[in-house]
């Protein structure tokens, strides 16, 4: 099974600066993990748009950041903000599954506390 | 040059940035508008930011009861002194100007954290994000997106400075701060970069700096970045605009297209396609040889 983070072209982009990729691993744990509250909000709340831009947002962070397959799962979640809150809690705890898995990944291989 | 301006929870982010244990060597300036009656506008905080913290990145807290944060890593008093006359001179503050302190994170961290746990105790903070969206929503974006004639009048004169840059000055707006600071990061080493995340905010940015390229997302939290877009074409025609997204729909590109965007790139951002739209910049200017 492939990581779950590819950092190939982030580090590309930063030209392998070591201490911004630090700094933005910590931005991507703080955004993301607000985000996730975010659409847990949208899900409570019933806001298909919320939820849709939220979703949006995320998508946007994970593909930049390299974690692919949480940034599919986020693009569902936008594609689908008419799904049903038992489709929306699923595709929530996939996400969070997803993102446990990329942070993990990036803790280990930075030697962050996250 | 990366500078936030933050005004949702405010007094939470500060007290979260103060915590962060690579600020030691950071400085705080602190204006008490919320004694006065003077509430000066994001874009002229941050036009007073960006003329002397060219090369730090900072961040700017707007606290509940008007007070403002300045706060970057750095701890030369000489920045403190230009950064007290440029909040002055940009936000017009009358003869009696605003009590301010300057923060050195390293011996008045501890006093900073009070103060501000004690600004929460009297003064919640700004509602969270989703209720105060129904109140911006009011607003409608063609009235965010309204210059004024003292902003014309300084483009204006932004505008002469552009065919004398050695390098293409660039303005990033883009609301979420992990892809800002991202594309920020793997620019500001060879240019001039400027990042605000609203609407607003970045048509204020625009005017004060006429930069060459402006880097532009289209879902932004107070306007549509179209609206921006066609905004900015209406008084700069030879802007140079690159429309940034996570989505491809068609109509977005169509849309892009029709506002006179010279390119279109979806996320992830690559250093290829973003270094081909700068090319494409330099090669269109007749100083660098090019022909438009």
């Amino acid at each position: 099974m492939t990581q779950p983070v590819d950092l190939s072209n982030l580090r590309s982009m930063i030209q392998d600066d070591v201490e911004l990729e630090r700094e933005l691993f910590a931005t991507f744990y703080e955004s993301f993990e607000g985000g996730l509250n975010d659409l847990q909000q949208a899900l409570q709340s019933a806001d298909q748009e919320n939820w849709r831009r939220h979703a949006h947002a995320l998508k946007g962070i994970a593909y930049n950041l390299g974690a692919n397959r949480l940034g599919d799962l986020c693009k569902t979640a936008q594609d689908h903000p008419q799904a049903s809150e038992a489709e929306k809690t699923n595709l929530l705890q996939s996400l969070q599954i997803e993102y446990a898995s990329a942070k993990q990944y990036l803790v280990s291989i930075s030697g962050d506390i996250g | 040059m990366l500078i936030d301006v933050i005004t949702y929870q405010a007094e939470n982010k500060l007290l979260a940035w103060l915590e962060d244990s690579h600020r030691s060597l950071s400085s705080i300036l602190r204006f008490q508008f919320g004694l006065t009656t003077i509430s000066p506008s994001e874009s002229s905080l941050l036009r007073a930011a960006s003329s002397v913290l060219s090369d730090y990145r900072a961040t700017i807290f707007i606290c509940k009861d008007g007070d403002v944060f300045i706060a970057w890593s750095g701890a030369k008093q000489s920045i403190v002194d230009r950064l007290q006359d440029a909040i002055y001179m940009y936000c017009d503050l009358p003869p009696s100007p605003p009590i301010h302190q300057y923060y050195d994170l390293n011996a008045h961290g501890e006093t900073l954290r009070l103060v501000i746990r004690e600004k929460l105790e009297k003064n919640p903070p700004i509602a969270d994000k989703i209720a105060t969206d129904s109140i911006v929503a009011v607003v409608r974006a063609a009235d965010l997106l309204q210059p004024t004639p003292e902003q014309l009048t300084q483009f204006a004169a932004a505008m002469k400075q552009r065919p004398l840059r050695k390098q293409p000055s660039i303005l990033i707006v883009e609301d979420q701060l992990f892809s800002r600071k991202l594309l920020t990061g793997m620019l500001e080493s060879e240019f001039k970069v400027t990042a605000v995340s609203h609407a607003e905010t970045g048509l204020g940015a625009y005017l004060s700096l006429a930069p060459d390229i402006l880097f532009l997302d289209i879902e932004l939290p107070d306007a549509n970045g179209h609206d921006l877009a066609a905004t900015i074409r209406r008084f700069d025609p030879t802007a140079f605009i690159v429309m940034v997204t996570a989505n491809q729909y068609a109509e977005d590109v169509a849309r892009a297209r029709e506002n006179g965007a010279k390119a279109y790139i979806g996320k992830p951002y690559s250093r290829q396609k973003i270094m081909e739209a700068i090319h494409k910049y330099t090669q269109s200017r007749p100083s660098a040889g090019g022909t438009r």
